[in-house]
């Protein structure tokens, strides 16, 4: 699970959280794929962003950059660590950088693999 | 290990060195009686280089409506400064560009150094500092002293890399337990017998520890803050690689909110296109 905002939001990732507008009305609910209208819709209301879930064919998809066979989201985790491990990850600036770099590895497979939902 | 970073620089094996153009342009620039033709007169006299500070001042990275089609008209557009930093970047990849190493790959090298500019001049962009080239060109130039140690010392250099990846250590540290000094001095060394602005040695210097930088310690925030955030953020620049640790005063001396890192890496991201074009071009690879 992951706060992404509204630039990173693509269609097919599952949404955690119901988000209404300010009359009360479902915009997304949650358990749903986003969707393109989805999107469009979201950012005509000025939502900023959703905590979603990638779908585990995106998670699992082969980065560019490993030799061989799918990486799985503990192999990803411990890539992540490995690159972060001489940072203090309470610090705020840190903290964001991670959150940044799970999205961008997160799209980056997305983008290469697509997905199958 | 007896040698020090000023042997290292001045050593047997020889290290490219500026063209004379530029040293003369440098020259020029930091003489108050020049004249911004005196100075496009000078790197006139060199085509190549001509061609590749016209190249990059029509370039979409610096986005000007109209074209500039002479050296003296651009330094009457960008000043005679922040042209001397794109003379200086241009010009120091593409002579570093032919020494050869066996460590590293240059692309990769070259594109973290780029990266790394490109986000210290975004920074320093936004927390409105003047002369915003000076802190691309210390960012694109901060890890310098790692290609003279690989060309000068390879095995050890070798060894520090190896050492700082498996005993889970800063490289920095690697190299200062098998040299007695780091990248970071050795490239400080080279850019101070180029005589190149005091700025951009201590930006070098203390990239990996900008609250010692005693004259400016902006720069070498910014080049340090650049450089934790290109290592962590770029997918490709060494998967194992670790990020260099993060002094936390450095990101407060910068004075920017966290919530603006993400728009600025999304503009860094568009630049780097640029940049990567027209400052790498075919040298890096």
């Amino acid at each position: 699970m992951s706060y992404f905002t509204l630039g990173w939001l693509r269609e097919g990732m599952i949404v955690l959280r119901t988000v209404s507008d300010h009359k009360g009305q479902v915009l997304v609910k949650a358990g749903a794929a986003l969707t393109a209208q989805d999107l469009t819709r979201l950012e005509q209301e000025g939502v900023k962003g959703l905590e979603v879930q990638v779908p585990a064919q995106a998670t699992t998809a082969l980065p560019e950059h490993l030799g061989s066979g799918p990486e799985t989201p503990e192999q990803f985790e411990q890539r992540l660590q490995q690159r972060f491990r001489h940072l203090d990850q309470e610090h705020p600036l840190v903290k964001e950088l991670l959150r940044l770099y799970r999205m961008r590895e997160t799209l980056h497979q997305v983008e290469s693999n697509g997905y199958d939902s | 290990m007896t040698v020090s970073p000023r042997e290292l620089i001045t050593g047997a094996i020889d290290l490219p060195s500026l063209p004379e153009v530029v040293m003369r342009a440098i020259e020029l620039v930091n003489d108050p009686e020049a004249s911004a033709i005196d100075i496009g007169r000078v790197l006139s006299e060199d085509s190549a280089l001509t061609a590749r500070l016209l190249k990059i001042v029509n370039s979409p990275f610096y986005g000007f409506p109209s074209r500039i089609d002479t050296v003296s008209r651009a330094i009457t557009v960008i000043g005679t400064l922040d042209l001397l930093d794109l003379i200086l970047a241009t010009s120091v990849v593409k002579m570093f560009s032919g020494v050869p190493n066996d460590l590293v790959s240059m692309d990769s090298f070259w594109k973290h150094s780029l990266y790394g500019g490109v986000v210290a001049r975004l920074l320093a962009a936004r927390s409105k500092q003047p002369n915003v080239e000076h802190f691309f060109v210390a960012g694109l130039l901060h890890d310098l002293g790692s290609l003279v140690i690989y060309r000068k010392l390879p095995e050890l250099a070798r060894e520090a890399l190896l050492r700082a990846r498996y005993n889970g250590i800063v490289l920095q540290q690697a190299e200062q337990e098998l040299l007695g000094f780091d990248h970071a001095m050795v490239g400080a060394e080279l850019i101070r017998t180029w005589k190149l602005p005091a700025s951009l040695v201590e930006a070098v210097e203390f990239h990996h520890n900008p609250s010692q930088a005693p004259n400016y310690p902006l720069i070498a925030a910014v080049v340090h803050v650049a450089d934790v955030i290109a290592s962590a953020i770029r997918s490709g620049a060494g998967a194992s690689e670790a990020a260099p640790p993060l002094d936390p005063s450095a990101w407060d001396r910068i004075g920017l909110p966290t919530l603006a890192i993400e728009a600025l890496l999304i503009e860094a991201d568009q630049q780097f296109g640029d940049a990567q074009s027209m400052i790498l071009g075919s040298h890096a690879a």
